[in-house]
């Protein structure tokens, strides 16, 4: 039985996924590419954009086979029962810990930046209390939530930017092209992983409308993502320079600090810029923690998956507070995405589609 | 039963409401606008400041280094409801400026807060002290509050005097200092160098100018420059010097130079500079070119010499004489910053690592050998637009 609203559009796929790539990993993503390649910034955010284009595309082939499935249903359909349900479980516990990230490195920069004496803890169940009033109404309010919060974040933080204009000194991005080929091949896991969160595609795509149309929800969606990365690098790092770009913790809030608003007594903005961030951050959570329960719930073979959101919280919480430090916490983060991100971007779509190929030319007789 | 979930619902939202850790009443918070750091000197320091009736600095503390002083404006008389002082200053001694905080919140009612401050002030001795001035220089950069718009400043005499200064027009001194710099609009004689500057030119070339600000009792006067090499003061550049080097780094905004031609004093009003830099290598040489070419307006002649500046031909001789002029200063002064201070104020490495990256290869783990004995030429054209409204 489908609740009536159990549909979303592809261009609200499209700002689903917008606002889940875009979450924590874009206050250190000018630092990592600057570290890595230098001048070569834009090209580095260009060619992870093809990179994330071309893994878009592969899940909306593999997807666009089985409309209306999640990826519970058709990897035990390819793989079999026991095998198609660990990699979905596993999917789940991958979601989770993507979760607890989120809430932890949104602790941190909180607690940095705005509320310097509120425990860590209060700050991160916070967030999730209200991720889990989000998540439990299910995937349409979750689509117009992130309808309305995307177009709001983009469009103040250009707006925010606008001031720093005079103050960019372009020649940071010379010299053009003369970064050795092998720092290019390093640092590639760097912005490959700004794009963690395409993989949702798996879960979600069974509720659009019109499945053909996930394609151009998938090139909307890197399309925009990557016009915010390469806008907020290329601006970093002329404002800053290399060196400094890559000795901050959080470039991109240290812009914030630098713009005066000219002739206008306003200063600190940051606090707007930390709402903003704020915002998406709460966006990726809902629809990751929203996409765990719902695969949890496809696993127990259950109708609804609103009763399964609550008891998953102290999960994430426990899973948040783990990491000692802020520096623990960046290296499990690799870890984190190097090994699962890996696993659940590239090699189980990848894998899946060339099984469910070899099995249509087998005959089909089990897509019917 | 509505009744009751309604009433539980309140209850738990008290719960949400009591969690204000951050909250801090507006009056009981410091907004520090300007802090002043100095090298703590103990028996030097402790007769001066006796003589001077100034604090008295504890004795009983060998592990002092700094003095710090901390300066806040009485928000209650700027909202026009308190009274008393226009401002509070506090001084302390510590071995480390967090260590200072913490001992200052035993003295004071309010929690400071450096969200707002304006300016950070150096003593001179501080700023000589390479390992001091590094660890100020992370606590800087470090903290959260603290913005890259403010000035960073160093000051020959101690900075504690800097905030002292009583200015009549202006009581919140971080203010006042700010109103200053926006001169730097109309002469180039202030150094145009904000920390954010500051940091990144360290970072990047080991290598910075810093704002000099000098106090007397009713006001400050911010000309000049310090000079900082590997992390710490090793000199300073007069008023002339600094505009110099502001056409230079093209951070010259407006300027006045003054010529005599024919016995006669012409100064010439600049309004718009623009530098260009290029570094070229010829013949196993690397030469530093500045392009500068300029506008300005004739500011005064000779009252009763009619007719001569209505010409052309007398225009075009001045512009070249006033060319002449800023040449001679900018090589006078490049000559003192790469000859004698040997610092890379220019950030040569970053230009040719930009635009000479093949030059720069070769060149890079000798550069601190091979900048000394660079060469350099400048080429100043200037246009006089007008000459004011008598012939």
């Amino acid at each position: 039985m489908k609740r009536n609203n159990d549909v979303i559009l592809s261009s609200q796929l499209a700002a689903i996924l917008s606002t889940t790539i875009i979450g924590v990993g874009i206050l250190s993503l000018p630092r990592d590419v600057a570290e890595g390649v230098g001048p070569d910034s834009w090209l580095l955010i260009l060619i992870g954009s093809i990179l994330a284009l071309i893994h878009g595309l592969l899940m909306y082939c593999l997807v666009r086979k089985f409309p209306g499935e999640t990826l519970v249903e058709f990897s035990q359909t390819l793989l079999g029962k026991v095998l198609g349900k660990v990699i979905s479980f596993g999917f789940c516990i991958y979601l989770l810990i993507f979760s607890a990230v989120e809430v932890r490195v949104f602790g941190e920069v909180t607690k940095q930046y705005l509320l310097f004496n509120t425990p860590l803890e209060v700050l991160g169940i916070t967030l999730l209390i209200l991720a889990v009033y989000l998540a439990r109404s299910g995937i349409e309010p979750i689509a117009r939530m992130s309808e309305i919060i995307f177009p709001i974040a983009t469009f103040t933080a250009v707006l925010i930017i606008l001031p720093l204009m005079p103050e960019l000194d372009m020649s940071y991005l010379k010299p053009v092209l003369r970064t050795p080929i092998k720092k290019f091949i390093t640092t590639i896991p760097a912005i490959f992983f700004s794009y963690v969160g395409i993989e949702v595609l798996l879960v979600f795509s069974a509720f659009v409308k019109d499945p053909k149309k996930i394609k151009n929800g998938v090139f909307l969606t890197v399309g925009l993502v990557t016009f915010f990365y390469l806008s907020i690098t290329v601006i970093t790092i002329t404002r800053f320079g290399l060196e400094e770009t890559s000795h901050m913790t959080t470039p991109v809030l240290e812009l914030f600090k630098t713009i005066d608003i000219p002739g206008a007594f306003v200063e600190n903005i940051e606090a707007f810029i930390m709402s903003i961030w704020i915002l998406s951050v709460f966006m990726t959570l809902a629809v990751i923690y929203y996409g765990a329960s719902l695969i949890l719930s496809r696993l127990l073979g259950s109708k609804e998956q609103n009763y399964l959101v609550l008891p998953l919280m102290p999960i994430i919480y426990f899973l948040a507070l783990i990491p000692d430090n802020v520096a623990q916490l960046s290296e499990y983060m690799e870890k984190f995405s190097l090994y699962m991100g890996t696993f659940y971007i590239s090699l189980v779509p990848i894998a899946l589609l060339v099984i469910s190929g070899f099995k249509k030319k087998k005959g089909g007789n089990k897509s019917a | 039963m509505h009744r009751e979930k309604i009433l539980l619902l309140l209850l738990i939202m008290t719960i949400g409401a009591t969690g204000c850790w951050d909250k801090v009443e507006i009056e009981n918070r410091a907004f520090v606008t300007a802090v002043a750091i100095d090298k703590f000197e103990p028996k030097k320091d402790q007769e001066a400041r006796q003589e001077e009736g100034k604090a008295k600095v504890p004795e009983d503390s060998p592990s002092n280094r700094y003095i710090v002083t901390y300066a806040y404006p009485n928000t209650g008389l700027i909202a026009g409801k308190g009274e008393g002082e226009p401002r509070f200053q506090f001084t302390a001694t510590g071995k480390t400026i967090s260590d200072i905080n913490n001992g200052l919140a035993t003295r004071m009612e309010g929690s400071l807060f450096f969200g707002h401050v304006k300016l950070i002030v150096l003593g001179e001795s501080l700023a000589k002290d390479e390992q001091l001035m590094r660890e100020v220089l992370d606590a800087i950069e470090r903290s959260p509050q603290i913005g890259r718009k403010i000035s960073l400043m160093i000051t020959p005499g101690t900075a504690e005097d800097i905030l002292a200064v009583k200015a009549p027009q202006e009581p919140a001194l971080g203010l006042y200092i700010r109103n200053i710099i926006e001169q730097q609009k109309r002469t180039a004689r202030i150094a145009d160098a904000d920390l954010g500057y500051i940091l990144r030119s360290l970072h990047e070339s080991k290598a910075a100018v810093v704002p000099r600000i000098v106090a007397s009792e009713k006001e400050v006067k911010i000309a000049g420059a310090a000079v900082l090499k590997d992390y710490k003061q090793i000199g300073w550049l007069g008023e002339l010097e600094t505009r110099a080097l502001m056409f230079m780094m093209n951070k010259a905004g407006q300027a006045n130079i003054t010529v005599e031609m024919d016995k006669i004093l012409l100064p010439v009003h600049i309004y718009h500079a623009s530098t260009d830099i290029r570094i070229e290598e010829k013949d196993g040489e690397i030469y530093t070119i500045f392009d500068i070419s300029m506008e300005g307006e004739l500011q005064q002649h000779l009252f009763e010499v009619k007719g001569q500046t209505y010409d052309d031909k007398y225009l075009k001789k001045l512009e070249k004489t006033v060319s002449k002029e800023l040449e001679q200063q900018i090589q006078d002064v490049y000559k003192k910053i790469q000859k004698e201070y040997e610092t890379d104020l220019l950030q040569l490495n970053e230009r040719l690592r930009k635009n000479k990256p093949d030059l720069w290869e070769k060149v890079k783990k000798q550069w601190d050998e091979i900048y000394p004995r660079t060469k350099m030429a400048v080429h100043v054209a200037t246009e006089i637009r007008r000459i004011g409204v008598s012939r």
